[in-house]
């Protein structure tokens, strides 16, 4: 199998937990933390050897998280080193690494862009200081800006932050502020996040208790809207629902999850999509090191994808691109296909102003955006 | 010896203790202790299960040594409790000499006491008023006692004193059931006459029917005739129940059994049918037989249209115990193939609704219950409606009619203004006003069924904060002035929403369905146009605006399995919806009928 490949890997610490992150993180435990490290390291040199893995061409690699930038400058390099002796590495593979803002300084910075990690992603999330606050961030808009500074200083030419608005009291002009300084900046990438509600969050009790309003959909909207426009304004263009870039900086990773590109993801609860399988490890931190050093795979769940199932992801995973899905390519890869069902609820969609029908491209128009996951259930319902 | 017999009823308002009352009985008399009560019922209900069958117990001989020391057979006849069911219970009356009239000591005198009174008296009963709850705090005796004096006209010196509950004053009450309840008085040797008050049915035995000899005598192997079809059967079997079933090889004139025949249906042995002897038949049957009829009506839906068959084999089912239901296919553009079913009223309805869904795991729509129309064409035919959608055009309509009650409501004084004021909103014409004591009021009204059928009862317990009682019967059909509204989703007509109303009702109904629709029908994508028009007309709209936000920010580490799980049961969502045109629409949309309020 000469098929590309992708790689996760998963970080679980943190100095604090926001106020709406549902990730699988948790306080730092510096001992723990070290048995975790051995355990990831394990973990790739096991799945490395695979005959699944084996022989394929890495095309980027992502160490997400909670904090990877948490650890020393050593500790990721140990395990990005790992990473590159046991998988094929491609020449021009995108290595992210996410750091927050006040776990990165300039040597740290230098060390890990000399290492080999070329594309950094900051967890900024606003410039406006009773935001950073009110979502529970451990850092400040100085910070931020400050570790902006020093990704360049270290060398860094292809820089993601990451923002999210949409927040209860937040006015139109805030997010501007926070926005037009972010284009200050001149990052290649930005993600730009709508607060979502989760279970399980700090928010997510607030929210049941009432004590929490999202802005409502018109004001979403705007938002979502105002967003587009000024970013597309400066040069960025929206190549998904949450995500802008400047041309050829599309984050590699990101869009593979889209593309029914495959990824193995290692570390606790990190999922994958390997040989027509999906699965999971454990995200119990704890349960996952003991089964790695036992010799297992920490695998919590599994399940294979018919080929059903890799159409219907297809369509709608294809559809949160803005450049779209190709129709006559999913009507080859998938032959099974009610092709004529599909093009009856396309040209309806169309009516309604919801896809856009290019062919032999079909997207989702900007309002169609807005109502991906609608669409999904749509999609799912019918085939 | 008929001397030596007492067939008797216990009728009462609902929850004034009419089964509390007929278990002491049933133990005072020594027929059951109440631990073998218990697991008297308890087997019945295995048994139940393993046969399939329901076991009624609906009239119990009991034997209890008077105190003028002979021994005497008390033949309890139980009767349904509920307004829909006047017709059975009159049935089982006229099985009866006599009656207990249980009045809750702290309540009083309710419409359904005195409809059941009414009923008594029109069988000539003896009428024996118990005082229940006498052991309550509120209990207020003397009051009571008033009413029923003025009331019902009833001597009040004959009322009898009691709490079922504490088991005081259930030895005096079967003494006075003893003396003041006459014997029957039918004679042995006659031809046989015999009358259906019950049945129920059997997997191995068919029907089984409760029966009082009038006249005359019935044995194994004897053949009958059911008058009202002619059809004629040999009997297999006969008993009382005690109550357990006790086989007997005779049943004579005055007792009260069971008969097994080789009835194949329910339906065969309707209620209030005279048996007679095949070989020696009686000339005239028994008075008072009714073909029973349906009165409300709705259409019944599997949500699931895969299910319709099963729907249909519930039905079936269903029927075999319950003569009482009908049910035939229809048709309905909006909701696929179904059934029209009728039932004796509101509360039969949702029983058997209740039945299909629990019993037969169906998940079902149900359409707003409607009532039959009489239509008179220009052609000159009489046409019955008992679905909105089937209505003729009204430019071939000469006569309108509906259906109207008698409802007789009693109330607290307090509430009277309120009340009034409903029973005018209903369309009700007053007919009486009285006091029945310084703070009871009797309302008497005659209002259209298909007011009624709305939420009257609901809106009758809310305004009088549950003080007051309903009565009904049935009084025929009167002209009116209705119209068809239909509603239509986007410019499509839904048929199983279309209602017939009043005139003058028809604007502010279909503003209030049309907002109520609004609520209960989830977003689309897409704009959704709820309009209500009488012909091409149209009287109201609403619009429900198009989801514009839904949409997951952000993936994380490609978790796309909980993403598509949750769309997963979103669809299991849709499958309880039915798809109009393109409008998913939920069950509750079509009773939205019922839920306004004016």
């Amino acid at each position: 199998m000469n098929v590309s490949l992708s790689l996760y890997l998963h970080f679980p610490y943190c100095w604090s937990k926001c106020h709406y992150c549902a990730f699988n993180s948790v306080r730092y435990d510096k001992p723990q933390s070290l048995r975790f490290l051995s355990a990831l390291k394990m973990e790739i040199a096991r799945y490395g050897g695979r005959p699944e893995v084996r022989g394929r061409r890495l095309i980027s690699l992502y160490m997400g998280g909670g904090t990877p930038s948490i650890f020393t400058a050593d500790q990721v390099l140990e395990v990005l080193d790992c990473g590159r002796r046991h998988f094929h590495f491609a020449d021009d593979i995108e290595i992210t690494m996410e750091a927050n803002p006040g776990t990165v300084d300039r040597e740290k910075l230098t060390a890990l862009r000399k290492g080999g990690i070329n594309r950094l992603s900051i967890g900024v999330q606003s410039f406006q200081d009773d935001e950073l606050a009110w979502l529970g961030r451990a850092h400040n808009s100085r910070v931020a800006r400050k570790a902006y500074g020093r990704a360049r200083e270290a060398g860094f030419e292809n820089v993601n932050l990451d923002f999210m608005y949409s927040l209860p009291d937040q006015r139109l002009e805030d997010w501007n502020r926070t926005l037009d300084e972010a284009i200050g900046l001149g990052p290649e990438h930005l993600s730009a996040y709508a607060l979502t509600i989760e279970e399980g969050t700090r928010f997510g009790a607030d929210y049941d208790h009432g004590l929490l309003m999202l802005p409502d959909e018109e004001r979403q909207i705007r938002f979502d809207e105002w967003t587009r426009a000024k970013l597309a304004g400066a040069g960025y263009l929206r190549y998904e629902v949450s995500n802008y870039a400047r041309p050829v900086y599309a984050c590699r990773h990101n869009l593979g999850y889209w593309s029914q590109q495959e990824y193995l993801g290692l570390g606790p609860g990190a999922h994958s999509y390997v040989g027509g399988r999906r699965f999971s490890k454990m995200e119990d931190i704890d349960a996952y090191i003991r089964d790695i050093e036992k010799g297992g795979e920490a695998i919590e769940e599994s399940e294979s994808i018919g080929p059903d199932l890799a159409f219907r992801e297809a369509l709608i995973f294809g559809l949160r691109k803005t450049e779209g899905i190709c129709f006559d390519e999913i009507r080859n890869r998938y032959p099974r296909t009610d092709s004529g069902r599909l093009q009856q609820t396309f040209e309806q969609w169309s009516l309604d102003e919801l896809i856009v029908l290019n062919p032999p491209r079909v997207r989702l128009s900007s309002k169609g955006l807005c109502l991906w996951d609608r669409i999904a259930e749509e999609i799912t319902a019918v085939f | 010896m008929q001397t030596a017999i007492r067939n008797f009823s216990i009728i009462a308002h609902i929850d004034h203790g009419k089964s509390t009352l007929a278990d002491r009985i049933l133990e005072h008399t020594g027929a059951i202790t109440l631990r073998e009560q218990r697991d008297q019922i308890l087997d019945d209900m295995d048994l139940e299960r393993e046969r399939g069958i329901t076991i009624k117990a609906h009239a119990v001989r009991l034997e209890y040594q008077a105190d003028d020391g002979k021994p005497y057979h008390l033949h309890l006849i139980d009767t349904p409790g509920h307004v829909d069911f006047t017709y059975e219970v009159s049935r089982s009356l006229a099985a009866c000499e006599g009656v207990l009239l249980v009045v809750d000591a702290t309540q009083g005198v309710e419409a359904q006491t005195i409809a059941n009174a009414y009923l008594a008296m029109e069988h000539n009963l003896v009428i024996l008023p118990v005082i229940n709850k006498i052991d309550l705090p509120s209990a207020d005796v003397e009051r009571v006692a008033r009413q029923i004096k003025e009331v019902l006209g009833l001597d009040r010196s004959d009322a009898l004193l009691a709490s079922a509950k504490e088991g005081i004053g259930i030895k005096e009450i079967l003494e006075a059931i003893i003396k003041r309840i006459p014997p029957p008085r039918g004679n042995p040797d006659k031809p046989l006459k015999a009358l259906i008050f019950d049945s129920w049915f059997d997997n191995y035995q068919g029907a089984v029917v409760l029966t009082r000899v009038i006249d005359g005598r019935v044995g194994i192997g004897s053949k009958i005739r059911l008058m009202s079809t002619q059809k004629e059967f040999e009997v297999v079997e006969l008993g009382f129940l005690t109550p357990k079933k006790k086989s007997v090889p005779e049943l004579s004139a005055g007792e009260v059994g069971y008969l097994i025949a080789g009835f194949r249906k329910v339906s065969d042995t309707k209620i209030g049918e005279t048996i007679t002897d095949a070989l020696h038949p009686t000339s005239q049957p028994l008075p008072g037989y009714k073909e029973i009829k349906p009165m409300v009506f709705c259409g019944l839906y599997a949500v699931d249209s895969e299910q319709f068959e099963d729907l249909r084999d519930a039905l079936e089912k269903l029927r075999l115990n319950d003569s009482s239901f009908t049910y035939e296919p229809e048709t309905s553009l909006a909701l696929g193939f179904g059934f029209r079913c009728g039932f004796l009223g509101l509360l039969h309805m949702e029983i058997i609704q209740e039945r299909l869904e629990r019993e037969y795991r169906l998940n079902l729509i149900s359409t707003a219950p409607t009532v039959i129309y009489k239509i008179l064409t220009n052609r000159g035919e009489w046409l019955s409606i008992d679905n909105p959608a089937k209505l003729p055009d009204p430019s071939h309509i000469q006569r309108f009619e509906e259906p109207y009650i008698r409802a007789t409501i009693l109330t607290r004084e307090d509430y009277v203004g309120s009340l009034l004021a409903l029973c005018q909103e209903k369309r009700g014409v007053q007919i009486e006003l009285n006091y029945l004591d310084v703070d009871r009021v009797m309302l008497v009204y005659e209002i259209p069924l298909n007011e009624i059928i709305m939420d009257f009862y609901d809106r009758l317990k809310s305004v009088s904060k549950g003080y007051a009682s309903l009565d009904y019967e049935h009084i025929g059909y009167r002209e009116s002035d209705l119209v068809k509204v239909d509603l239509l989703l986007n410019g499509e007509n839904v048929d199983a929403l279309s209602f017939i109303v009043h005139k003058e009702k028809a604007y502010t109904r279909a503003r209030l369905i049309c907002e109520k629709l609004k609520e209960v029908i989830p977003r689309q994508m897409f704009e959704v146009a709820i309009q209500a028009a009488i012909g091409s007309k149209i009287i109201a709209r609403e619009t429900i605006g198009a989801m514009r936000k839904n949409v997951t920010a952000k993936c994380y580490g490609g978790d796309i399995t909980r993403k598509r799980k949750l769309w997963e049961k979103q669809k299991e969502g849709k499958k309880r919806m039915k798809q109009v045109g393109r409008v998913e629409i939920p069950q509750e949309a079509f009773l939205a009928l019922l839920k306004v309020k004016e």
